[in-house]
């Protein structure tokens, strides 16, 4: 019971105990800001990325395709651990968007499939309605709002319509049409605010998307079966939508088109040929018919079927197909080995950064352990006076075994509340230091001088000299962070005479989002990591108290007492 | 009043390595403490005078030798039972009080009874054991000082906290080392003002010290020279 009583009392009438507690503290916070902001830049990256690649992608490597694809797709649907399988046709072209020609991947889909392997429909930038002149007027959601209050449909009880055919190019009119990639319009800009442009009142943008009447122009390379470059095409098309996945190499890559449109572009349709046909003589030769190819299947799971599954499903259905065609090159890539090597750098980039944090988290538990054994020094007397009295070496090591656990509790556990306050607040801190940077230094600075002159003033009227600098930087976090849930919270709310008016001059963006692949930086908190975080660094504290707490333990009692 | 021996010491020897040399500090000394008694251990500094309280406190272990408390040599009890030892049948007063500084007076006197007892235990003694420590303060006259911390007594304020929690657990023997070194004449004068009171009360005390006046304050009064008693 003396151990409890004495702990609290050292808690509470010590620095050195503060500051050990606050090392934890900032460690803590800084390991589960890290592990918080890259886990959610990667499981964002995954979801973006997942967005539009299907669960499972049988491919071809060469862009010849693979002849008797239909074979597999029919093979794939029959499996109980596919949902769905579908064709396409994935292929390296150029695009020219007015004057600009820039390399892309045109993918052929059929779209109503494809829609059941991912949510093609829900990436798709553009609505239409039918308002002005009868025309379809594409608009973007936010649009459509504006649009809806500035006719006050809203207040008339209506929305505007979206015809569900514009959506999908093979419905959007007569003739094909494709799909494009937000980010592949040259003429299309990614705002500071991370949102794209469309604004229909620049005249002289040549191409906006979608635009029906100006077409873009693709040009793809043209391979025979066996692989013999014979061609090139070059292909008009308009542009009806958009997508935007928030991937950056896939909105910034990717235009799609109907399947069976490439197909035909590409000669890659079912052809009949002759074999054994003699040019001279103008006799022999069978006719034959080459079924049509494609470079891609995509696969659904079925529910419940992990992407493991799927894929050993899909593999045993490619080997069938292999026996029967064993000169044909078949793939079988997970999702997450379509895209492994960002995601696998991402996972790296996670992993080192938390290694780092970790590294510095031990620096800590060393500051911890010096800590402590300056406390031990420092009760080297009072240890002393315990084993005197009767306490034994146990009861001393315990003692201060107990004390690092105090010091571990409320240091992570200040820590782990300051990292949630941090991350879910980036944002908002982004917004504050990008725009009211002068606001919040001002309002630091006041915190900091408010909290002083009531630490001093309690000080003076206590008469006493030796005002405890913890109350003074615990009164400084109170004050600081009321401050600042007042400035996030309540944001025009916060206005500092003359200092307000430096707001927007001055200004530091941590993550500019016009550059970046997200507009918003990752802001959850995984409790999961966040718990096992919190019980390293009060494991963490404990050992930090360990060895000094059994140099305190093998003092000799009468040393102790005469230390001076 | 003396009756039997409470603490019987037998040629006790203890010496130190210092110096890549062996400081022999206790010689061989027998010593008997009645039940009771008073006894005054004069010496002049450095004759072992402290490490002969320490060692019949239990406080420190001899090289050679036996203390026998209660039938019992108490070097031969295992390190929890020594503790226990010392807890319950030895209460220590220091020369410089050896106060903790972050416990208020009533605290530090507490804390001898708190040694004993489990957080479990605790609050069912609780009552009790202030009661007891409140009433020490008050027999050594801090009652009004009870939740001031030793940074806010005076020395002789400080030395009489020592002197309650020396005697919260109602020991066997109180081990003086020095009582009144540290104190003026008067406050020294108090100070044995207090243990006569406490020995007519029936204490056994064993007091340290250099000085003959107050040595003489006990009942019996031994004098250690050289690691020796030489008289007794």
């Amino acid at each position: 019971m003396y151990k409890l009583l004495l702990i609290s009392k050292y808690l509470r009438r010590k620095l050195a105990p503060l500051f050990a507690a606050l090392a934890v503290t900032i460690c803590t916070a800084m390991v589960i800001i890290v592990a918080s902001v890259m886990g959610g830049f990667l499981e964002l990256m995954q979801t973006t990325a997942k967005q539009l690649t299907p669960d499972v992608v049988v491919q071809s490597p060469s862009l010849t395709g693979i002849e008797g694809y239909e074979q597999i797709v029919e093979a794939l649907g029959k499996r109980p651990e596919v949902a769905i399988a579908t064709s396409a046709i994935e292929y390296p072209a150029t695009v020219t968007i007015g004057t600009s020609t820039a390399p892309v991947k045109v993918i052929g889909v059929l779209p109503k499939q494809y829609n059941q392997v991912v949510p093609y429909n829900e990436t798709l930038m553009w609505d239409a309605h039918d308002l002005i002149d009868g025309e379809p007027v594409a608009v973007s959601p936010e649009e459509r709002r504006l649009i809806e209050l500035a006719y006050d449909l809203r207040g008339a009880g209506e929305t505007l319509t979206t015809p569900e055919g514009f959506k999908t190019f093979d419905m959007a009119g007569d003739g094909p049409s494709a799909v494009v990639g937000v980010a592949v319009n040259p003429y299309q800009w990614r705002l500071p605010d991370g949102s794209y442009a469309f604004d229909r009142s620049i005249a002289n943008i040549p191409i906006t998307v979608p635009n029906k009447i100006n077409p873009i122009k693709l040009a793809l390379p043209i391979f025979s079966p066996s692989g013999d470059p014979i061609d090139a095409v070059q292909l008009r098309i308009p542009a009806v939508n958009e997508f935007k996945t928030g991937y950056y190499e896939i909105d910034r890559n990717v235009i799609f088109v109907p399947l069976d449109w490439l197909q035909k572009s590409l000669k890659m349709q079912a052809i009949d040929e002759y074999t054994d046909f003699d040019e001279l003589t103008g006799e022999g030769g069978e006719r034959i018919t080459r079924p049509a190819r494609a470079t891609h299947v995509y696969v659904k799971a079925a529910d419940g079927v992990s992407d493991a599954r799927l894929h050993a499903a899909c593999e045993a259905v490619v080997d069938d197909f292999l026996m029967e065609n064993p000169a044909t090159l078949i793939q079988v890539m997970t999702w997450e080995d379509v895209h492994g090597t960002l995601l696998g750098a991402v996972k790296n980039e996670k992993g080192m950064v938390t290694f780092l944090f970790v590294i510095i988290s031990i620096v800590a538990i060393i500051m911890v352990a010096t800590t402590f054994y300056m406390i031990v020094l420092e009760k080297t007397r009072d240890i002393g006076v315990l084993r005197a009295i009767g306490a034994p070496a146990t009861g001393v090591l315990n003692l201060f075994v107990t004390y690092g656990l105090a010091i571990g509790l409320i240091g992570a556990g200040l820590g782990v509340w300051l990292a949630w306050f941090t991350v879910t607040n980036l944002n908002n801190l982004q917004d504050a230091l990008h725009q009211r940077l002068p606001t919040l230094i001002g309002t630091v600075v006041i915190a900091l001088l408010l909290s002083l002159s009531i630490a001093i003033g309690t000080a003076v009227a206590n008469r006493k000299r030796d005002f405890s600098l913890g109350a003074g930087i615990v009164l400084f976090l109170g004050v600081f962070v009321g401050l600042m849930a007042i400035t996030f919270y309540a944001f025009p709310a916060i206005h500092l005479p003359v200092i307000s008016g430096y707001d927007g001059k001055f200004g530091w963006l941590m993550w500019d989002p016009q550059l970046y692949f997200f507009e918003k930086i990752p802001d959850q908190v995984n409790w999961t990591e966040v718990f096992f975080i919190w019980l390293g660094a009060v494991v963490s504290s404990v050992l930090g108290a360990v060895i000094p707490a059994v140099i305190a333990a093998r003092l000799n009692p009468v040393e102790a007492l005469r230390y001076e | 009043m003396s009756s039997f021996p409470i603490i019987q010491a037998t040629d006790l020897k203890r010496s130190f390595h210092e110096a890549g040399r062996e400081l022999h500090v206790l010689r061989g000394v027998d010593l008997s403490l009645n039940q009771g008694e008073w006894l005054s251990i004069l010496g002049r500094s450095g004759s072992g005078k402290s490490t002969l309280l320490h060692l019949l406190g239990g406080l420190d272990r001899p090289t050679s030798g036996s203390v026998v408390f209660d039938g019992t040599d108490i070097f031969t009890l295992s390190g929890g039972s020594l503790d226990r030892y010392r807890n319950e049948h030895a209460g220590f007063v220091f020369q410089f009080y050896h106060l903790l500084p972050e416990l208020s007076a009533l605290e530090n006197v507490l804390v001898g009874s708190m040694l004993g007892s489990s957080i479990f235990s605790w609050p069912g003694r609780r009552k009790q054991a202030r009661q007891t420590a409140v009433e020490m303060l008050d027999r050594v006259g801090l009652a009004d000082r009870l939740t001031h911390r030793p940074a806010k007594l005076s020395g002789g304020e400080r030395q009489r906290v020592a002197i309650a929690r020396a005697l919260v657990n109602r020991p066997s023997v109180l081990l003086a080392d020095e009582p009144t070194g540290n104190l003026d004449a008067d406050t020294a004068g108090s100070i044995l003002d207090l243990f006569r009171s406490l020995h007519k009360d029936g204490q056994t005390i064993a007091m340290v010290t250099h000085d003959q006046t107050v040595a003489k304050a006990g009942d019996r009064v031994v004098t250690l020279t050289k690691g020796r008693l030489a008289a007794d």
